[in-house]
This record gives C-alpha cells, sequence and structure tokens, in this order.
C-alpha cells in the first residue's frame, strides 16, 4: 500500500497541532499580533450545569495530562471529557461524600505532576489558563471523590451467573490463550472482565442520564 | 485517501479550538488600557454587568481575571457564550468582551397541519420546559412536538422550529412548523372474545374502519371498556387491542381481544364481620382486582382487625373456588378465643424507681389482649431507659395463660422482664480535628455533656449540630463522625466528635439577575451574605427569607454558582423575579357584633348588629429601586341607622355611613442608613364609640426599629384634629373636656416597645407579649389639651403537658393618663368673657383627657360579659350606662382552650377589669367580672370566634338592669 502523501502532512500537522503545544509555546515567539489584530484570548466552550468549561481548560487538560486514554486523544474528546467529569461531579455533590485522605490526595499527585512535566513547566500551564496553584491539588481530590462515589455506587453490579461466565470464556478462549490463562484462571479472568463491562455500562447509562437530566450547552464556532 | 481526510479533518478541528498561545502569551502581563463589552455588536452599558469584569482598565491582563468574568457572566445567566479579544495598545492592551445574550422563549406558535390542539400542546411543552425556555432547547421541544404527534397516529410527523425576536431583551417567538403527514387510518378490524361482552365493542373503542387512528384516544377507550367489565364483576377481565402498523397507504389493521374471565364472587364464612368493615377489611371490590396479593391483603386485614380485638389466634384463610362461570373467593373466619389481660408487671427494676415506669405502663386488667399493644408498651419502656443512660437494657415481655373458667375467655398474664445493664454517664466529650473553629464554639449547647445519661440519638444529633456548625461557617464539605469509647465498666463514655473540615468556601461575588426596577445595591443590603464572608448554610436561607418577605418579588432564588474547580470561593446568584409595582386589593364583609344603642326611653341597650364593610387599597412598590413604596388605603363600614340619634331621611331604617378611613402612606425602609424603617402617612377618618362618633383627620411620622425577631421599638409623632359628635350624652352630663373641646388639637409623642415571643399571631400556643406605650401631649408643640398616658400588657400562652394541645392563656392589661391642667377663659354666648362677682374674668380649669384619648373597655377582646366599651365604674359610666371613659384601665384574662377537633375547639374564660375615673381611683374590689366560653372554628381565614360572656355580677342603672349574658362573634384570638 503506497502512502498517500497527502495524509501524512496532515498527520504531520495533526501531531504538532495535538501534542507539541509545550514545544510550541517554548519555541514560538512571543510577540503580539499587531495592532489592529484582535486575538482570540478565551472562550466557552461548554456550558454545563452552570459550570463554564472555556478553552484554556481543554487546552489545560491536555497539557498537564488532565485527561487520559482516549479522552486525551483530540480537544474535542478532551471537553467530552471534561463535561462528563463535571456531570459527575455536580451529582457527587449532591451526596456530600466524605473528603479524601490527605495522604491518597499527596499520592495521586505526585503521580499526576510526574506525567505532567517539571515544577516550571506547571506552573507556566496554570498560570496561563489562570489558574492557581492549588488547581491541580483541587482536581486530584474532584477525581478521588468522584471515583469514592462510583465504587459506593456502583459496586455491586452482581455476580455474574457460572453460564455467563462459561460463554464469556468461551468467546474469549483465544485471547485467554494467548495469555496464558486456562481452565479455572480462564474462568476467573473471565469473571473479573464480566464484572468490569458491567460496572462500565452502568455508568455509561448514568452518565446519559445524567446528560438527559442537565442543561449541557455546547458552543459551535461562530465566525 | 480516506486516512487524509481523517488527518486533516482532525488537524483543522485541533487548529480551531487551539487558543494562539503565543500571541495570548505576548498579552498577558500587559496593562489593560480599554474595556468593551459588546452584545450583538452594541456596547453594554449596564453597571451591573460592567461591575463583573475582572480585568478593569489599568490592571495587569491575568488570565485568571479573564476567566473569572467569562463566570461571572455565565453566571449571570443574561450570557450564553462568551470571546474575549485582546489587541495591543501601545505598551497596553485592549480588551474586547464579545457575549451572546441567552434568547428565552416566551411565546410559542404552531403552524401547519392543526388537527392537535395548539393550547393542549403549548400547554405541555410549558409543564415539560418552563414557561421561559433557552432557545437553545428547541431541538428538544420539536422532538417532543413530534413524539405527541406520532402518538396521535402521525408516525412519520416532522416539526422544524424557527425563531423571531419580540424585543430587545433577548425575548423570542418560537414558531414550531408541523408536517404531520398522514395520518393512520383503521383498517381491518376483527374481535374476538365472548359475544356478551365484545358486543359493540369496535364501535365504543372508535374502531371504524377508514376513520383515523389515534392511539391515545385507543388505549383510552380500552381501558374503559375494561372498567366496565370490572364494574360488572368480572375482575380478570383484559381487554387487548393490537395495532398491526400500516402498510404504506393501506389502514391500521387492529386486533381487539377480550379475556372475561369468571365473575367474582366474595363470600364470608365462619365467624362474623362488622358489615361496613367487609369492604374496608377486604379491597378486592375496592381495587376490582382478584390478584393474589390482593386476596392475602384481605385475610391479614381481617386477623389484624380481629387480633386489634383481642382474638389473638384469628385466622382467615381464603380459597378460590371457580364453577358455572363464577369466581367464588371464600374467606373462613376464626376468631378463636378472646384474649384478655390478666396481670400486668415488670420485673427486673432497681435503677429507676418503680413508679416512674408505672404510667408506661397503660395495660389495664381485662381489656383486650392485643400482640402489637404489649411491643409498644416494651418499647416505650426500652425507650424510657436509654434515655436515661442505659444504652443496653432490654425488656423481654413474657407472656403466660392461667387459665381461667371460660373457654372462650382466655386470661393473659404479662411480666416485661427487663434487664437494665449498667447506666452510662458521660464522662467527657472531646473534638478532634478541628482548627478552624474553636472546641467552645463547637461543643456549646450540645445536649450529650459530662455528667449527662449517654444516649444515642442524642449524639447524632449533637454530631448534626457540630457539622452544621461548620456548614454555617463555609465548611460545605465537613464531616463529623462520633466515636464513643466506653470504659470497661461501661457505665462511663468519652464522646469524640472526629471532624474533617474540608475546604472552607467563601462568597466571591453576589451576583442578582432578574431585577428591572430593583436596585442590586437594595438586594445586597437585605442579605446576609457578603463578598468575601464564609458561604454560610443558614446566611442562605436567611437571605432568601428577607428578600421574600420585602414583597418585591415573585420568586427569589439564590444559588452557588461553580467557581471553576475551586472550593474556596463561590460566586452568589440570587436570581429575582419582580412583583408588578403597583397593586391593589380590595375586600369586603360583614362585622356582627353588639352595640350600645339608646332606646326610645333613652337608655343604653346593646343591640345586635350587622354592619357591611369593605376597603380598597393600591400600592405602588419599589420607587426608584429602592424599595420604597407608596399607598392608599380606603376602608368604609356601614350600619343600621339610630332613629333616636341620626337625623335625616337616612335615618328611618336602611343603613347610614358608620366609619370610614382614608390613609396615605409613604414607608422608607431602612431609612436614614439605619435598620429601622420609616413611615409617613396623612389620614382622614370617621369612628364610633359607644356614646359618641368621632371625626380625626391629621399627619403622623412614624419609625419602627426591629432589634431582634422578638424586639420592636416604635417612636411616633402625630398631629391630628378630632371633632366629637352623635353624644349620647347631655350636654349636662358631659365632661368639662369635651364641652370646651368638641373640636380638639393634638399634638403627640408616642413610644412603644413590644417584645412578642409567641409561636403563632393568630393562634399562639406557646410563649408571650410584653408591652409598654406611653402618649405624651404637649402644649408646647400645638396640642390645645395636654396630657400624658401609659399603658402597659403583658400576655402568656403555655401549653399544657400532654399529647393534646390544651392551651393556657392570660393576660393583664393596665393603663394610667393624666391630663395637664389648662385654664380656659369662660365666654359667653356672644364670645365674651364671662366676669366673675369679683368683676374678674372666670376661668375653667381643664384636667381631663379629650374623649378620643381616654380608655374604654368592654367587648369581645377585654371583657366579653360586656358590650363594647359598655364596661364602667360609677364614675365613668351615666346613669343610663352610656360610658364616658377614664384615665384608669385594668383589664385581666385568663382562658383555658382545648385542643381542635376536626378544626373545633372550645374555650372557658374568665375576664375582670374596669375603667376609672383617675389613676388613683384603681381598686381591684371594683373589678367586674365576667366568665363564659366559646367556640373556635380553623376557617381558611383565620381561626374563626364565637363567645358568650356572663356577668357574674349584674347592675342596676336608672331605666333597668344590665343584660346577663352577652355574645361575640369575630375572627382571631381574642388575645
Amino acid at each position: 500500500m503506497t502512502p498517500n502523501p497527502l495524509g501524512l502532512v496532515g498527520l504531520v500537522l495533526l501531531v504538532l497541532l495535538v501534542a507539541g503545544p509545550a514545544g510550541q509555546a517554548q519555541t514560538a515567539a512571543r510577540a503580539a499580533a499587531p495592532p489592529g489584530t484582535e486575538t482570540l484570548i478565551e472562550r466557552t466552550l461548554a456550558i454545563v450545569g452552570g459550570a463554564v468549561v472555556t478553552q484554556s481548560d481543554v487546552s489545560l487538560a491536555l497539557a498537564l495530562g488532565l485527561v487520559e486514554g482516549p479522552a486525551a486523544a483530540t480537544p474535542e474528546s478532551a471537553l467530552a471529557a471534561l463535561i462528563d467529569r463535571w456531570l459527575m461531579l455536580n451529582e457527587v455533590a449532591r451526596f456530600a461524600p466524605a473528603e479524601p485522605a490527605a495522604a491518597a490526595v499527596e499520592s495521586r499527585l505526585a503521580v499526576l505532576r510526574a506525567r505532567a512535566g517539571d515544577a516550571e513547566t506547571i506552573t507556566r500551564r496554570l498560570s496561563e489558563a489562570g489558574r492557581a496553584a492549588s488547581y491541580l491539588t483541587a482536581w486530584v481530590r474532584d477525581d478521588l471523590r468522584i471515583a469514592a462515589y462510583l465504587e459506593q455506587r456502583f459496586a455491586s453490579t452482581g455476580t455474574p451467573s457460572e453460564p455467563d461466565v462459561a460463554a464469556y470464556a468461551q468467546r474469549q478462549a483465544a485471547e485467554f490463550e494467548a495469555a496464558g490463562l486456562t481452565g479455572d484462571a480462564a474462568l476467573t479472568a473471565a469473571r473479573v472482565r464480566l464484572v468490569q463491562e458491567r460496572r462500565r455500562d452502568l455508568i455509561t447509562d448514568w452518565l446519559a442520564d445524567l446528560r438527559r437530566r442537565t442543561s449541557v450547552v455546547t458552543f459551535a464556532p461562530r465566525p | 485517501m480516506r486516512l487524509a481526510c481523517v488527518a486533516w479533518t482532525l488537524a483543522l478541528v485541533a487548529l480551531g479550538a487551539r487558543p494562539a498561545a503565543a500571541d495570548i502569551g505576548a498579552l498577558l502581563g500587559r496593562r489593560v488600557t480599554d474595556v468593551r463589552v459588546e452584545a450583538r455588536g452594541l456596547a453594554v452599558t449596564d453597571r451591573g454587568v460592567l461591575t463583573l469584569v475582572e480585568t478593569a482598565r489599568g490592571d495587569l491582563l491575568t488570565m485568571n481575571g479573564v476567566r473569572q468574568t467569562i463566570e461571572h457572566f455565565v453566571t449571570l445567566g443574561r450570557y450564553a457564550d462568551v470571546r474575549v479579544f485582546g489587541e495591543p495598545d501601545g505598551e497596553g492592551v485592549r480588551l474586547r468582551y464579545e457575549v451572546v445574550p441567552v434568547e428565552r422563549v416566551t411565546r410559542l406558535e404552531f403552524q401547519g397541519h392543526p388537527d392537535l390542539d395548539a393550547r393542549a400542546l403549548r400547554a405541555d411543552l410549558i409543564d415539560r420546559f418552563g414557561a421561559t425556555p433557552q432557545a437553545s432547547r428547541l431541538p428538544e421541544m420539536a422532538q417532543a412536538v413530534v413524539t405527541r404527534y406520532q402518538a396521535r397516529g402521525y408516525p412519520a410527523a416532522q416539526v422544524e422550529t424557527r425563531t423571531t425576536p419580540e424585543g430587545r431583551d433577548g425575548t423570542v417567538m418560537a414558531t414550531f412548523l408541523i408536517a404531520p403527514g398522514r395520518q393512520t387510518v383503521v383498517g381491518r378490524v376483527t374481535v374476538d372474545g365472548p359475544a356478551d361482552a365484545t358486543r359493540g365493542l369496535p364501535e365504543r373503542l372508535g374502531l371504524v374502519p377508514g376513520r383515523p387512528l389515534d392511539a391515545d384516544t385507543l388505549a383510552t377507550r380500552v381501558d374503559e371498556a375494561e372498567d366496565a367489565l370490572k364494574g360488572d364483576g368480572y375482575y380478570e377481565a383484559i381487554v387487548n387491542a393490537q395495532v398491526t402498523a400500516a402498510p404504506e397507504g393501506g389502514g391500521a389493521d387492529v386486533a381487539v381481544r377480550v379475556n372475561l374471565g369468571d365473575k367474582v364472587a366474595i363470600v364470608f364464612e365462619g365467624d362474623a364481620l362488622p358489615g361496613d368493615r367487609r369492604r374496608n377489611l377486604v379491597p378486592i371490590d375496592r381495587l376490582r382486582s382478584v390478584e393474589e396479593e390482593v386476596v392475602e391483603d384481605g385475610s391479614r386485614n381481617i386477623e389484624q382487625y380481629l387480633r386489634l380485638e383481642g382474638y389473638r389466634a384469628a385466622t382467615a384463610p381464603a380459597a378460590r373456588t371457580r364453577a358455572n362461570g363464577v369466581l367464588r373467593i371464600t374467606f373462613d373466619v376464626d376468631r378463636g378465643p378472646l384474649h384478655v389481660l390478666g396481670r400486668v408487671e415488670a420485673a427486673g427494676v432497681a435503677a429507676l424507681p418503680r413508679q416512674e415506669l408505672e404510667p408506661l405502663l397503660k395495660l389495664q386488667p381485662g381489656e383486650p389482649y392485643v400482640d402489637a399493644r404489649i411491643a409498644a408498651v416494651g418499647g416505650a419502656l426500652v425507650e424510657y431507659y436509654r434515655v436515661r443512660g442505659f444504652a443496653a437494657v432490654s425488656v423481654l415481655p413474657q407472656v403466660t395463660f392461667p387459665g381461667g373458667p371460660d373457654p372462650a375467655r382466655v386470661p393473659v398474664d404479662v411480666r416485661f422482664q427487663i434487664t437494665e445493664g449498667p447506666r452510662t454517664v458521660v464522662t467527657g466529650v472531646r473534638i478532634d480535628g478541628a482548627t478552624a473553629l474553636p472546641e467552645a464554639q463547637l461543643t456549646a449547647d450540645l445536649g450529650l455533656t459530662t455528667g449527662k445519661p449517654f444516649y444515642q440519638p442524642q449524639q447524632a444529633i449533637d454530631r448534626d449540630t457540630i457539622e452544621r456548625r461548620y456548614r454555617n461557617a463555609g465548611y460545605q464539605r465537613a464531616a463529623v463522625d462520633a466515636r464513643p469509647v466506653l470504659n470497661a465498666e461501661r457505665t462511663g463514655v468519652t464522646v469524640t466528635y472526629v471532624v474533617r473540615e474540608g475546604p472552607q468556601t467563601r462568597v466571591d461575588h453576589i451576583l442578582v439577575a432578574g431585577t428591572a426596577r430593583t436596585s442590586p445595591d437594595l438586594v445586597r443590603r437585605e442579605i446576609t451574605l457578603r463578598p468575601g464572608g464564609p458561604l454560610g448554610y443558614d446566611a442562605i436561607i436567611e437571605s432568601q427569607q428577607r428578600l421574600s418577605a420585602l414583597g418585591l418579588f415573585r420568586r427569589v432564588r439564590i444559588t452557588e454558582a461553580p467557581h471553576g474547580i475551586d472550593d474556596t470561593a463561590r460566586d452568589v446568584l440570587i436570581e429575582l423575579e419582580e412583583a408588578p409595582s403597583t397593586s391593589a386589593s380590595y375586600g369586603g364583609g360583614l362585622e356582627v357584633g353588639q352595640r350600645t344603642r339608646r332606646t326610645d326611653a333613652d337608655t343604653a341597650t346593646d343591640r345586635l348588629e350587622i354592619a357591611p364593610r369593605g376597603f380598597f387599597e393600591i400600592t405602588r412598590r419599589n420607587l426608584w429601586g429602592k424599595n420604597r413604596s407608596v399607598s392608599l388605603l380606603t376602608s368604609v363600614s356601614l350600619r343600621p341607622t339610630d332613629p333616636g340619634v341620626d337625623e335625616g331621611p337616612e335615618a328611618e331604617g336602611g343603613y347610614g355611613l358608620n366609619q370610614y378611613r382614608v390613609v396615605g402612606t409613604f414607608r422608607e425602609p431602612r431609612a436614614f442608613d439605619t435598620p429601622g424603617d420609616a413611615q409617613f402617612s396623612a389620614f382622614l377618618e370617621r369612628g364610633i364609640r359607644s356614646s359618641f362618633d368621632f371625626d380625626r383627620r391629621g399627619v403622623r411620622a412614624e419609625y419602627a426599629r426591629r432589634f431582634t425577631n422578638r424586639l420592636v421599638v416604635l417612636g411616633r409623632y402625630s398631629y391630628d384634629f378630632t371633632e366629637i359628635f352623635g353624644r349620647d350624652i347631655a350636654v349636662e352630663n358631659q365632661l368639662l373636656v369635651d364641652r370646651l373641646f368638641p373640636q380638639v388639637r393634638l399634638s403627640t409623642m408616642f413610644a412603644s416597645v413590644i417584645r412578642d415571643s409567641r409561636d403563632d399571631i393568630l393562634d399562639p400556643v406557646r410563649g408571650t407579649v410584653l408591652g409598654g406605650d406611653l402618649d405624651v401631649a404637649l402644649p408646647a408643640l400645638g396640642s390645645e389639651v395636654g396630657f400624658t398616658k401609659g399603658f402597659v400588657q403583658s400576655f402568656v400562652y403555655k401549653r399544657l403537658p400532654g399529647s393534646r394541645p390544651w392551651v393556657v392563656a392570660a393576660g393583664a392589661r393596665l393603663g394610667v393618663a393624666r391630663g395637664f391642667e389648662k385654664r380656659v377663659p369662660r365666654l359667653d354666648a356672644a364670645g365674651q368673657p364671662v366676669l366673675g362677682a369679683d368683676g374678674a374674668p372666670l376661668v375653667d380649669v381643664v384636667t381631663d383627657l379629650p374623649a378620643s384619648e381616654r380608655f374604654f373597655t368592654g367587648g369581645d377582646s377585654t371583657v366579653r360579659g360586656f358590650a363594647l366599651d359598655r364596661l364602667g365604674s360609677q364614675s365613668t359610666l351615666n346613669a343610663d350606662g352610656f360610658p364616658t371613659g377614664g384615665n384608669a384601665l385594668v383589664v385581666l384574662n385568663a382562658e383555658l382552650r382545648t385542643p381542635p377537633l376536626k378544626g373545633v375547639g372550645l374555650v372557658g374564660f374568665l375576664d375582670a377589669g374596669n375603667v376609672f375615673l383617675r389613676a388613683g381611683d384603681v381598686a381591684l374590689s371594683e373589678l367586674r367580672t365576667a366568665a363564659g366560653f366559646g367556640i373556635r372554628y380553623r376557617s381558611p381565614l383565620g381561626p374563626l370566634r364565637f363567645d358568650i360572656g356572663f356577668k357574674l355580677d349584674r347592675r342596676d342603672f336608672s331605666r333597668g338592669t344590665e343584660r346577663r349574658a352577652v355574645y361575640h362573634l369575630s375572627l382571631g384570638q381574642a388575645f
């Protein structure tokens, strides 16, 4: 298959734009636009139950790795993840779960900082997004509150029946065998996977319900 | 190629969403030279909006300021999308906030196919989306309309919307363009079921081939048809209509199926049940259902009913039999023997005095034995012990059957075996983890303190109290755990409240939305929340109540607005819906009561009179947005004319003008930047007393300040003219002041202090009222007559112990007055001074108060054995029984109010009082007494009152003896 040069150019551009804000920010000339030329400094991208998600929120989440996995792929997926996070936080606030332990906050914060970069970079990025140094701590604390809430709410997703486990193990036999799991080990792995999948489905349904019940406004780009 | 498209698309999207980091960085830190907020290309000049900008001119530009400004704008609820642009301006930066106002739909129009009622559609949408939804919800609203059409037989309905601006305030009219498509019509109809049940059924269901098929209507009619069959006793009947989707262009086939089931008959066998109870106990007929649960409920209800009657072993199993198209449900009732209580005792009582427990053992030998009642008594004993610190107490009811001569009447002995366990006393209360609030503040007024018995529910209450104190200090996530630690003997416990404080949230900005006429400053002044202060729960509630109490708003809502994810500061959004600034009210009614009238024989008599009355008030509120108001109140009442007194044609029966009042008032809350309210009024009124009428006109200035929720202080100055007329007392019997000053000008200073802790103003159950007034009329300030008048009053309301609210109410009122000496030259008919024997002008010395200022008593709210003002001592009643009023007053009341039963309560009362000519004449032995009873009805207007008072010491006057009884009809309690 011959690579499409046009596609490659696009890919390169995409990588530069999405993955390289840090480098760009460091290397780009800090010249202001010439007089008479306006620069878009900030804008609303979404309002979730009254909470504002701005353009710099999305940029910051991507730059510091506050969103992970598929959510970190594009600004759109990051925005969707931030919207989901606000929906969950609004719900969590209704039930006021206990404050996470300080040690747990510190531990998670350390992981986040390690991922985000050196202290100087973190401080600069926070400042450019209009966030205080306590932002990361608050973010981590909210992460833990969400996790505690999900654990509490979706802990008992039900134990799958043995026929269900067996059928799942049968369907995934090739994968389990490749991983060296056979017999009871495969069944155990299948049981764990089933519970995880059911929990994920429940949370997905729950989030969809939250979206229906909460006012979520996203803004299309305006000229 | 697909890869290329995807990559370019993502790249362009990413490019569109990315901030121009380099350019922004160059602008940050520059000094702001100009800020402009624009909506639809026009500058926003609203000060309430501009004050929310956190990047003011002269500030250094920070993203934090930009972000906060955006959040404020969005929180305000007036703007949706916000964009911020910056432009270099020399060394500085010029900022432009571009805001898009929120569009709200205030009008809904429907165009296109009119098959469905537009009003119903509109009502549906308003019910679901609110009266003024945001225009951004129009797609959801359109989908709701589509769903509605589909339910009514339009499967291909399509709806589009468009908006038309209604005004400059962002309101729009939404037009729904409806293309309903073809309505499904009825195709082939088949009916399956018994002939009797299906005869004419398609027509009743509206299923006529070729006619439109409305799914909603069909479902309703199917339900009605099923109900009709159940009404005939076929409780198992099921009617079902299955619609098969219409082929393209054809009708939808409908298959109707009726499953009739058997007719149901309910039979009771065995012991008899009261006929009127059967239907309530067995809900089969009521629910038209023979489902197993319903039948089981019937059996269970019968058994419970009989067991509560003392038939401890009652059974009532139900059996079903089917024969000849009838389902027979038979309840076989077996009461068994009646169980009655024999001996009842409590064993194991050691730590508490036995006599303390006896009231709890409300069980009498011979009464029916009921398990539930025994359990309730056991529970009460446990609770009694636990409140006193016996946390581990157990109470085990032991039931024995000693046997008796009558097998149908089984005696049951009950012994409550009590195991008390140790009594646990609180040995210490500690707070762990509290750093923000002092321990003394957290533990103040807790229920569990050192030395008190340990009671777990109280511990929970105390825990909540501590948590609430944190919440009021802005610690919204504070969590408090109670950890009691018992000593080895379990006789002492140290309670530790472990606090996790969390962050304190403070108020950042207070945003006021929804005010067009009201000044936001007024709103901020009224509320107890302050920028920079803690965001406390009680402060939010108090603020909400204060704003509601202003009467300026239809709706008040205070919410916390998210402030990023920063927990330490929140904006507070106050959403208000202003009430109309002009309001008018009117009303009318009848006043029924006994009035003193002159008889043909010139004596005073009490006559029942019905006086129509009405009022009209118009108020303009919130003047200049400062909650100032101006109002005009007019009221008038008519009364039957008195041929003996009234003159003119209207005196021949019919009604004459009785009382009227016109008052214009200007009210200034928080006058002169103080917490008090000022009021200025001008008035014109006519009133009646029992022995004279009066006209009065004047002006008043008043200042009232509430120091606490209970304490109010009021000061007033009034300047008025009062003219007395329609006197029932002959001139020669009138006091000198009344003869000399038929019209009197008074300039009066008035002060009043009142402390009111009643729980309900109209119908108090507990609390007190303590008040004192002082009037001073000063000639130096223009008063023709000078006097000073004091009045103190006290009322006490106390609820008696017990489950039903018996209330004792008592009151005392004392008034004393003294006139300043005034010397008045005596004039003859020609207005010339009358000279005495020594040639000097004669002078009259006046020391009394004018009639309008003297004390009178008697009537429905003072001493109820007398008609209005008819009570007096010998020196304050003339020979005909007409009151002249006096300088001193004593009124004492005592009343016992029964708990209301179905809104009706009874009272018994004892009143005493009198009016004395001089303050020095007051003598308790001269008090006149009356006793009586009354009825209170809790009507929607308040307590409706009917009292009959009986004089306990009737007196004779020149023309006869006083009547014994006087009755009153009124609203509210007597005092």
